[in-house]
């Protein structure tokens, strides 16, 4: 992104810990509204990281599937169902303590994971376009070698089905009132 | 590599300044400056305007003493509201309280920054221009909904509610009337969606298509309508009942903010018309070699100050004249008309193409 | 509960309103535009400006007066019929006797603070002998400057 890799790092390490502790708060925040609102600050951040490996079209999916409407939805249901203030969730000890195993393995694999790949210090170098709206849209329309045309008409058809059925759940019976 | 701005200011920065980083970090203060006086400096004119627009539909006046006819009214208004004391209702959940209406501002800046207001006039340049503008259109519900929930009042609870179901309901055919355009132009950048209607008058896209293309732009006039959350569809802040809806319980700077948020939102969602039906910042050339030579004489912007304060006019015209439907009509008009006649639109935008009946 | 309506007779209003939904809004918009383009129209007064050409419309009640030709002379015969229509006791005629023995009026007593500008008195009267001016600075700070004698002459 800049020239001199200093500035980049900067940002990147400004990023990330803006998303870790964002992601800290998320969980140790009481107040559900609140963790949500701390989802979307480290959900953001993570679009920058994509803007940052230059992956504009990551990242503006990023911001409007998860920051744009996951989360809108989630803070909707929330409003929509939950008595916020009136109980206050406590977290017991087994439960805990699994959440402990459960994170300390993840972070074992991960780092196993990374530290397999001995040259990776920084950003992989991008092709030209490779992340472009068009090419994009030419990979997901394209018949051929390259194209994931059948993917994308199957994935778009289970979105209709997912939609029918939604609505086939929420409609009223005939004889109900 | 540095993102740049190709003006004759930022280059001279550029050229004047040793090193890149510098000059990146002085023409990005420059461009928030830029953006910060567009925003606040239009949202002073334009709550005036409304004011006069309002006022003479109406017959009457508006305001008449402070200045010359009033001009300064605002100006007063906003100090007034600035000096005010802020404070949040007992039982507020002060964090979110105070977090709304920042969350409700970042979209309406980040739209600012992607508008092209001349061709070297723009402060980033995104070949996802307009899915982005999609997508950051998200933090506006989010902040009704924060704000109304974190007031600790059933009102605002209720009018975030609605003004959340509406907003996420208008989304969709706001979402695909833009994409229409994506499809005619080929292109989701501002830059190439206005330099795609290069030419006379009738090469913008509401003359270009023939009927769908005015069909198209009255149908965002409405969902963007409905998107700005204002009169006839401001469903979140009916005064009749709910009193202010969300912002029932702000005040001072914080309320000044959401009023900010909602003209800024105003000026980018008429700017986004401009762009995308009336040729941005290009002059409305019409074939007369005389008045079109004179025409081209005029800078870009100027052209698109003028088309995009024609637009805001237009919206409080509508604003000022029409009723207010209930808010199952509301999602009726939404689901039972906009939507299907948005997919038979882009369907028949489709079939344009291919028969190649584009002016 | 709504009446049960057939698909079809559904769908023909839905389509029917899809045509007179726009020609009404363009109905209500065009009467909108004719007064945003007509500036001769407008109505409000800027009042302590114009207070010299301010002209008040006929309809207008401000306080009650008796109708006087030049010589001060009135009409009142001291009936007292607007003082029985009077709902809030706001007049008092006194009437007096004249040479000749006969009933006039002596002083028409009127209380501006508790009259309500109704104008009952004024349709009662029979001889049309009073009327509601179009004075509208009324207020004072005196509560004397509301106790006011109408007349400048008694009757004859």
């Amino acid at each position: 992104m800049f020239s001199n890799p200093f500035f980049t790092d900067l940002l990147f390490y400004a990023v990330a810990g803006a998303i870790l502790l964002t992601a800290i708060l998320v969980v140790t925040v009481k107040n559900v509204l609140q963790s949500a609102v701390f989802l979307i600050i480290s959900f953001i951040g993570t679009a920058v990281l994509y803007l940052m490996l230059h992956a504009e079209f990551i990242a503006m999916v990023q911001v409007m599937v998860y920051a744009g409407g996951v989360v809108i939805f989630m803070v909707f249901t929330i409003l929509l169902t939950s008595h916020l203030g009136e109980t206050s969730f406590t977290v017991k000890a087994p439960r805990m303590f699994i959440a402990f195993v459960f994170s300390v393995a993840f972070f074992g694999v991960m780092t196993k994971l990374l530290l397999k790949e001995p040259g990776l210090t920084a950003a992989v170098p991008h092709s030209e376009n490779s992340s472009s709206l068009t090419s994009i849209a030419m990979r997901l329309l394209n018949i051929g070698e390259h194209g994931f045309v059948i993917p994308f008409e199957i994935v778009s058809i289970l979105l209709l089905i997912t939609l029918v059925c939604s609505i086939t759940i929420a409609r009223k019976d005939k004889g109900e009132k | 590599m540095i993102p740049s701005i190709p003006h004759p200011l930022g280059n001279l920065i550029r050229s004047v300044v040793p090193y890149p980083e510098l000059a990146f970090a002085i023409n990005a203060v420059i461009a928030i400056i830029g953006i910060c006086a567009v925003a606040f400096g239009s949202a002073i004119v334009l709550v005036y305007m409304e004011r006069k627009v309002c006022a003479h539909v109406q017959c009457r006046l508006g305001p008449m003493r402070l200045g010359f006819h009033g001009t300064f009214q605002t100006v007063a208004d906003t100090l007034k509201l600035l000096f005010k004391e802020v404070y949040a209702p007992g039982g507020a959940d002060k964090f979110i309280f105070y977090l709304a209406p920042m969350i409700i501002l970042t979209s309406p800046f980040l739209c600012l920054c992607m508008i092209p207001f001349d061709y070297n006039l723009q402060v980033m340049e995104s070949p996802v221009a307009i899915p982005l503008i999609i997508a950051v259109n998200g933090f506006g519900i989010l902040g009704i909904l924060l704000g109304g929930w974190a007031s600790n009042n059933k009102y605002s609870l209720l009018g975030a509610l609605r003004g959340g179901a509406q907003m996420i309901s208008y989304e969709i055919s706001f979402a695909l009337l833009l994409l229409f355009i994506v499809m005619m132009s080929g292109s989701a950048s501002l830059q190439e969606v206005t330099a795609s209607q290069a030419g006379n008058i009738l090469d913008w896209w509401i003359f270009k298509v023939p009927v769908i293309g005015f069909l198209a732009f009255i149908m965002f006039l409405v969902s963007s309508t409905a998107e700005l959350n204002r009169a006839p569809f401001d469903i979140a802040e009916a005064e009749q009942e709910l009193t202010g809806g969300y912002h029932t319980e702000y005040n001072g700077t914080a309320f000044a903010m959401f009023y900010l948020a909602e003209y800024i939102n105003l000026v980018t969602t008429s700017a986004l018309a401009v762009v995308c039906f009336l040729g941005g910042y290009l002059p409305p050339l019409i074939g007369i070699p005389v008045i079109d030579s004179a025409f081209s004489l005029v800078p870009g912007f100027i052209w698109f100050a003028l088309k995009v304060f024609f637009m805001i006019w237009v919206y409080m015209m509508i604003r000022w004249t029409f009723v207010r439907p209930r808010i199952d009509q509301l999602m009726d008009l939404e689901w039972k008309f906009l939507l299907p006649v948005n997919l038979l639109l882009i369907a028949a935008g489709a079939v344009f193409i291919s028969f190649g009946w584009i002016l | 509960m709504a009446k049960k309506t057939t698909s079809r007779a559904y769908l023909a209003r839905y389509f029917k309103r899809c045509i007179t939904g726009p020609i009404s809004l363009l109905q209500g918009l065009s009467v909108t535009l004719r007064y945003f383009f007509n500036p001769r129209k407008i109505v409000t007064e800027q009042y302590p400006e114009n207070r010299k050409t301010l002209k008040m419309h006929s309809r207008f009640r401000g306080s009650l007066e008796l109708i006087e030709d030049e010589n001060g002379e009135n009409v009142c015969t001291a009936c007292g019929i607007c003082e029985r229509a009077c709902p809030n006791a706001s007049i008092n005629i006194l009437a007096t006797k004249n040479i000749a023995g006969k009933r006039v009026l002596g002083r028409y007593l009127y209380r501006l603070g508790t009259c309500t500008l109704c104008s009952l008195c004024v349709e009662s009267c029979p001889f049309g002998a009073i009327r509601m001016n179009q004075k509208f600075e009324l207020s004072s700070t005196d509560p004397k400057d509301f106790d006011l004698i109408l007349n400048q002459k008694e009757g004859r």
